[in-house]
């Protein structure tokens, strides 16, 4: 029995757990004429490719950005996690998040259900939502504009 | 739609300081920000910020495709 064990921890790798398999390869956005504002648009897919609370890395004119659809609303942020430049946005499921405060004396309660990135490459937790780095709040990425416009899902750069 | 291999980023990343933050921006287009770090007394905003830039620029500059694979594993440090 402790054979089986030891032989099953030596075979977790980061890639059993929260990141995606796969090659690397991702969806290519299509551009399109730009915003009023002067922004680049792109076609990052249709609805069917985002169906809610789901996500997927785009490659979007040069850079990887996780497009999400969370509890109706579309979210998109560049996949890199400030941390060590891990992939973020390539975590396999989204989640929530423990927190504590003396406003519940210290109680953990579980927040953000269903909007919380982790990092695979070291656990860095993000909310979708807002780009903010749950353990550190003066950490934010950057949010991008995303949009549906009939079939399109579109991202504003 | 195809799929491709792509990197996380295809720019150098370099820091841009703001009354407010350091920015990791793109080393080609510096108003294309990708993280914000706030400044604050007990955080050390631009060490955080140098640390990401210089970790991606060195993985970017790695000729090896693993090394901006999204499933490559993170760097060995130290």
């Amino acid at each position: 029995m402790s054979g089986t064990i030891k032989k099953s921890k030596e075979s977790i790798q980061a890639e059993d757990t929260l990141v995606r398999r796969g090659t690397g390869a991702f969806l290519e956005a299509t551009p399109l004429p730009p915003a009023e504002n002067g922004r680049k648009r792109y076609r990052v897919g249709g609805p069917e490719d985002f169906p809610d609370n789901s996500h997927r890395v785009v490659d979007v004119d040069g850079r990887q950005l996780g497009v999400f659809h969370i509890k109706g609303n579309l979210y998109a942020l560049p996949n890199i996690c400030p941390h060590m430049t891990g992939p973020v946005c390539e975590a396999d499921i989204l989640t929530g998040s423990l927190q504590a405060s003396d406003e519940t004396d210290w109680k953990p309660e579980w927040v953000h259900d269903g909007e919380v990135v982790v990092c695979p490459w070291h656990g860095l937790e993000f909310h979708v939502p807002t780009g903010q780095c749950l353990a550190f709040e003066h950490i934010r990425i950057r949010r991008y504009k995303v949009t549906r416009e009939g079939d399109d899902i579109v991202v504003e750069i | 739609m195809s799929a491709r291999q792509s990197r996380q980023v295809n720019d150098r990343l370099r820091v841009r300081e703001e009354s407010e933050a350091y920015f990791v921006v793109l080393e080609n287009d510096q108003d294309d920000w990708l993280v914000a770090f706030g400044k604050a007394p007990d955080f050390a905003a631009r060490e955080w910020a140098t640390n990401m830039a210089e970790s991606y620029n060195e993985r970017f500059a790695d000729p090896r495709l693993d090394a901006i694979k999204m499933t490559a594993p993170p760097p060995r440090r130290g």
